[in-house]
């Protein structure tokens, strides 16, 4: 049963080739596999067939047949075909290939859709026992990148304020997609969104809509996000002997600076806030902050706030 | 044939011929392997297809010409599909953060750091870094993992708990090592458990060799979620969030039951009462507990014995 496919390449072929916009009247009377349908029966159908083309990147649009505009008909406009010539080798090619199919966890359908455009490639090894979920099953992705792409503005609601912003990057860390920019009528504060946080997503308005600022980074952005700042407080915890490896581990620059009686260690631990409450308190009964004063007596505080 | 199955083909027919006219007669070989053939006949069903479609009329002038010839492919008669179809942006953004991604790992390699700059140079020509993806640092114990798990050789881990935080020894079978929200995760057949467990490598204290070896699956598993998704035997509770908790009903997959504006009332679902004792305290005097007997005593249970310890612990 192939007569979706086939209908499908017919309808692509007819419509490419055809040096004028062609109507649905024409396509259904023309085209192999739309004979012998209802009305209705055959818009539902043709609906169907330009929602499964666009899920493949090609857009059908409408343009008038003639001067007067009294009859409409769809083409395959040029923004179908690739503009981009990135010139991979096939040595380039299979390298992607492989780091596409590392991302394969979390969903994404399309994950190697791309690089079948781009001319396929060679896999030898697709075996290879290691995965990562990059977070890419998200509709508002290609939306936003499409806005980053072309310098669009985009429309969206967060923490229930619209807002316009002219988004300048994209980045993903720890399952999460972020997006920044400025707001145009906004001082010139470069803000950082989270992905799955923007709502009612929608680009507004023409590209060249503003220019990205020079010398702009989004990997500067990773590095300057809140819990990437240095650390300037420090903490004594003392951990029980089978965790504090692990705290060590979590802190690379905590130290330890005396071995308890009871064999744990105590460790100076730099910290920024009180995240690292959430951190210990994750420990249970097998650590406890021994100093600064503030920092445990909020601990105890919290702990007895529920009793 | 299901509508994604449909998808999947048509997508790769319309990329291989654009592909095949670019390069007249390539082998059958070269042609399964660049577009992901598993067998000829499969080749040839999507062959014998394009050779039935083509322009209106659909006479023998009309259709495309597409056959196998011994080891090579021929395809013609299909001009109006020589042009390449763009790359959608959502295509586009995952091939470039892939390669990123993977690129910043030990996985990389010369060839993925070129893709990445020709990618990023034909998207961008500005030049700008627009696009940042990163996968989390690679704890010490993956390679061993890795090859463990592709080589078949059991290993004895010494294991902190993420639940209990109590330590174990335990003989495993690696399956896959998969990078998700931030931690590298170990699938591994546990013979301690006698089935399979997701651990979290940075709680994997040391890694030793075993000895023995095991069969690896033909192909590895898919990687497990981390989500959380409850099971048959979970445990419920029912929490109220003050404005400084809120977050967790973002966080974590919760169920929704009532916003009076003061307080979000939501169901929290767990495998072990301790998931949501630890958030509990954690949240302070920004949540309450309004039901679930496991969860009350278990989180009684740990604020005194952490309490405990901060009265015997006097600095």
């Amino acid at each position: 049963m192939s007569t979706v496919v086939e209908r499908l390449i017919n309808l692509l072929a007819y419509l490419v080739d055809s040096s004028r916009p062609v109507t649905a009247e024409q396509i259904r009377n023309t085209v192999a596999g739309y004979g012998d349908l209802s009305d209705q029966a055959f818009h539902r159908k043709f609906e169907r067939d330009k929602a499964s083309l666009r899920e493949l990147g090609i857009e059908l649009a409408q343009e008038a047949t003639d001067a007067w505009e009294v009859e409409w008909g769809y083409v395959v406009p040029e923004s179908n075909y690739r503009t981009i010539e990135p010139g991979l080798t096939d040595e380039e090619r299979t390298a992607l290939a492989l780091a596409v199919h590392m991302v394969r966890s979390g969903g994404w359908p399309s994950g190697a859709n791309g690089l079948l455009k781009l001319g396929g490639a060679r896999l030898a090894d697709t075996d290879t026992p290691v995965g990562a979920d990059l977070g890419l099953g998200s509709e508002n992705l290609g939306l936003i990148f499409q806005a980053v792409l072309e310098r669009r503005l985009i429309r969206f609601v967060y923490h229930g304020r619209p807002r316009t912003l002219c988004a300048y990057g994209m980045h993903h860390r720890r399952g999460h997609w972020y997006f920044a920019g400025v707001e145009p009528d906004q001082d010139a504060t470069i803000r950082t969104y989270r992905l799955d946080r923007a709502e009612q997503l929608e680009p507004a308005g023409d590209p060249d809509a503003f220019p990205r600022p020079e010398g702009y980074s989004a990997r500067d952005i990773l590095e300057s996000l809140p819990w990437e700042q240095q650390a300037t407080k420090r903490a004594l915890i003392e951990c029980d002997a089978d965790i504090a490896w692990w705290v060590e581990h979590r802190f690379p620059d905590a130290e330890a600076v005396e071995t308890t009686e009871a064999g744990g260690t105590i460790l100076e631990v730099p910290y920024t806030n009180d995240s690292l409450l959430d951190m210990v308190i994750y420990l249970d009964d097998g650590a406890v902050i021994l100093d600064p004063p503030e920092l445990r007596a909020e601990m105890v505080r919290r702990l007895e706030a529920g009793r | 044939m299901t509508a994604s199955r449909t998808r999947q083909r048509l997508a790769r027919i319309l990329a291989l011929v654009p592909w095949a006219l670019a390069n007249p007669y390539p082998t059958v070989t070269e042609v399964m392997e660049r577009f992901g053939y598993a067998s000829r006949r499969q080749l040839a069903d999507d062959l014998n297809l394009l050779f039935c479609c083509g322009l209106p009329g659909y006479g023998p002038g009309d259709l495309m010409v597409a056959y196998m010839d011994g080891d090579e492919v021929v395809l013609d008669m299909a001009d109006y599909f020589s042009r390449p179809l763009r790359l959608t942006p959502h295509e586009a953004l995952g091939l470039l953060s892939a390669g990123l991604a993977v690129a910043g790992t030990s996985q990389g390699n010369e060839a993925l750091a070129r893709a990445v700059e020709k990618l990023t140079g034909a998207l961008f020509p500005e030049a700008a870094t627009v696009i940042a993806a990163e996968l989390p640092p690679e704890p010490g114990h993956l390679d061993t993992l890795r090859r463990s798990a592709r080589d078949g050789t059991v290993l004895t881990i010494t294991y902190l708990s993420l639940s209990t935080n109590r330590t174990t020894v335990r003989a495993i079978e690696p399956l896959m090592v998969h990078a998700s929200m931030g931690s590298w995760y170990l699938l591994a057949h546990c013979r301690l458990a006698g089935d399979r467990r997701l651990f979290r490598v940075d709680r994997i204290r040391s890694v030793e060799a075993s000895g023995e070896v095991f069969e690896p699956p033909a192909r590895p598993p898919a990687p497990t979620n981390v989500d959380y998704t409850p099971s048959a035997d979970a445990i419920y509770a029912r929490l109220a969030l003050r404005s400084g908790a809120r977050w967790v009903a973002e966080y974590y997959p919760v169920e929704v039951l009532e916003d009076t504006g003061e307080e979000l009332v939501i169901r929290f679902a767990m495998s072990d009462a301790r998931v949501c004792a630890r958030l509990l305290l954690r949240l302070g005097d920004q949540a309450r507990l309004i039901e679930g007997p496991e969860v009350r005593e278990e989180t009684e249970r740990l604020r005194e014995a952490i309490l405990a310890r901060y009265d015997a612990s006097r600095t």
